[in-house]
């Protein structure tokens, strides 16, 4: 028997989110224009001075929320008491790994979709209220200006990416020790960040941080998808070690 | 089949949950799991399932060793926890997301475990979440049977279930189990499932096993039944009509198998291990 079926992931998958987003419709609706009214109505509440830096609120909101559905699904998947264990369930370690990669991606375009559609008619609203006539040249349309590349692979891969490995391995302190894990924590961002620090010091020229930087993000993409998935066997090998 | 091999088990506390247990289940046959509260039996339950892994030992089914959690033996493999929680969602919807993980799942033994228990009409109309515990119970209890692994452990599935919910369970087991299905209940309702038993394990203090041995063993070799007096008795305790005991059959007639007795009997050290 196959130790890794698509059809397997893709069952997973929808049992997970079916069963924890998309259980009653009106439940569905419900999170998403809940989701909707945070990431629209809490910049505009924020006091910010303009409608473009409302905007740029709404889409970090919107970043944040699409970029942390895995953790919810890793939490989910880890929790205890069900009628039918999620670990129990009759699907490998690696199908239930690719299962929350998929659901977190189904779930990031739900959240970006709806919120660009509803948060940009929000925004054309907005600009009309608060500025008649003066619209034309602001951009309502989330998204509608252009973030770097970096941004959008630090947040949509290599951040959930690395929650995957980071949330289990705190979780699991007293086993490492807290001083291993933070120096690990430490360790990892501080590779991330010392392209960047060395070009600041003037060590290296900015179109050297930008390639070493690049270079960073790849092995890292890497390295958390190895250890998100040695960390997900770990919990399997490991669990109710504390009860 | 499965072989627990020196089994042993123990939290973080250090306190041995199960202690060098070894036994083998044989295909075709219900296994009940006896033990005072603490003594391991969800904890054995769930190192069979694969949920926790044994300190020292090991555990295989049809020679696969449970910790590496093959997906062929997950999928022949079903565990009901005594104590779980659905998500408010309709029985159907239940069904169709988790069915499809179990090859030999039988939508026709759900509906008629569902029918025979009752809990058919309610659950047409009520989300799960909202059931009682001895309807959740049912339902659990019919998705079990339905599923069709190999491999079942039920713990504590008559807990919540009325009296004749229970007799409906055990003629439920008995009318669609294989015979190459292995069930496992763990109980405290001895009584409730002596007649369709075909063997019998004890945990007794420490997680250790006080007694293991097959029906048609214990009635073999013990006799139980209520005795004037407690003399040649391996265990007694007194009652109305003088002494409930077990005694060696010796030329005596067979009786019924007492569970009580017998496992009072095997957490005092009375009897050998089978």
């Amino acid at each position: 028997m196959k130790d890794f079926s698509y059809r397997r992931a893709a069952m997973f998958c929808r049992l997970q989110l079916e069963e924890t987003y998309f259980n009653k419709a009106w439940k569905s609706a419900a999170w998403i224009a809940v989701t909707l009214v945070f990431i629209i109505a809490l910049p505009m509440l924020s006091g910010r001075d303009g409608i473009r830096e409302m905007m740029a609120g709404s889409e970090d909101l919107v970043r944040l929320f699409a970029a942390t559905q895995i953790v919810f699904l890793y939490f989910d998947l880890i929790s205890e008491g069900r009628a039918i264990d999620r670990m129990l369930v009759p699907a490998t370690c690696l199908e239930k790994f690719v299962a929350l990669y998929a659901g977190a991606a189904f779930l990031g375009i739900i959240i970006l979709g709806t919120s660009v559609m509803a948060g940009s008619l929000m925004y054309l609203a907005a600009a009309h209220l608060m500025l008649p006539g003066q619209t034309a040249d602001i951009p309502v349309f989330l998204f509608s200006e252009k973030s770097p590349l970096w941004t959008y692979i630090l947040i949509f891969g290599l951040a959930p990416s690395a929650s995957l490995w980071a949330i289990p391995f705190v979780m699991r302190k007293k086993k490492y020790g807290t001083a291993a894990v933070c120096g690990a924590l430490a360790a990892y961002l501080a590779i991330m960040i010392l392209p960047g620090m060395l070009r600041l010091a003037g060590v290296i020229t900015a179109e050297a941080a930008s390639i070493a930087t690049a270079a960073v993000m790849g092995i890292f993409c890497i390295f958390n998808l190895r250890w998100g998935y040695v960390m997900l066997l770990r919990h399997e090998s490991d669990r109710n070690a504390n009860e | 089949m499965v072989n627990i091999e020196r089994v042993s088990y123990n939290y973080t506390d250090g306190k041995a949950v199960i202690n060098d247990i070894s036994a083998t289940l044989d295909d075709g046959r219900i296994y009940g799991l006896l033990g005072k509260n603490g003594a391991g039996k969800t904890t054995l339950m769930k190192l069979v399932s694969g949920m926790v892994f044994p300190k020292q030992g090991r555990i295989t089914i049809d020679g696969t060793d449970v910790s590496a959690r093959n997906i062929k033996t997950m999928r022949e493999t079903f565990f009901m926890p005594s104590e779980f929680k659905f998500s408010d969602m309709s029985m159907e919807k239940f069904v169709r997301l988790y069915s499809g993980f179990y090859p030999s799942f039988s939508r026709e033994i759900l509906e008629d475990c569902l029918q025979e228990t009752g809990v058919e009409r309610i659950i047409r109309t009520a989300a799960l979440e909202r059931l009682s515990l001895g309807e959740k119970h049912k339902v659990m209890t019919a998705f079990a049977i339905a599923s069709g692994t190999r491999l079942l452990l039920m713990d504590e599935p008559a807990g919540g279930m009325d009296i004749p919910t229970r007799a409906t369970f055990r003629k439920l087991l008995l009318r669609h189990l294989r015979n190459d299905q292995t069930v496992v209940i763990s109980t405290h309702h001895a009584a409730d499932f002596t007649n369709i038993l075909s063997d019998v394990i004890i945990l007794g203090h420490n997680g250790e096993m006080a007694f293991a041995g097959r029906t048609e063993d214990i009635c073999d070799r013990y006799v139980f039944g209520i005795y004037p007096s407690d003399s040649g008795a391996l265990y007694a305790e007194p009652c109305a009509g003088g002494y409930h005991a077990v005694r060696e059959r010796g030329l005596e007639g067979p009786s019924e198998i007492d569970l009580e007795i017998l496992f009072n009997a095997a957490v005092s050290g009375k009897l050998g291990n089978s």
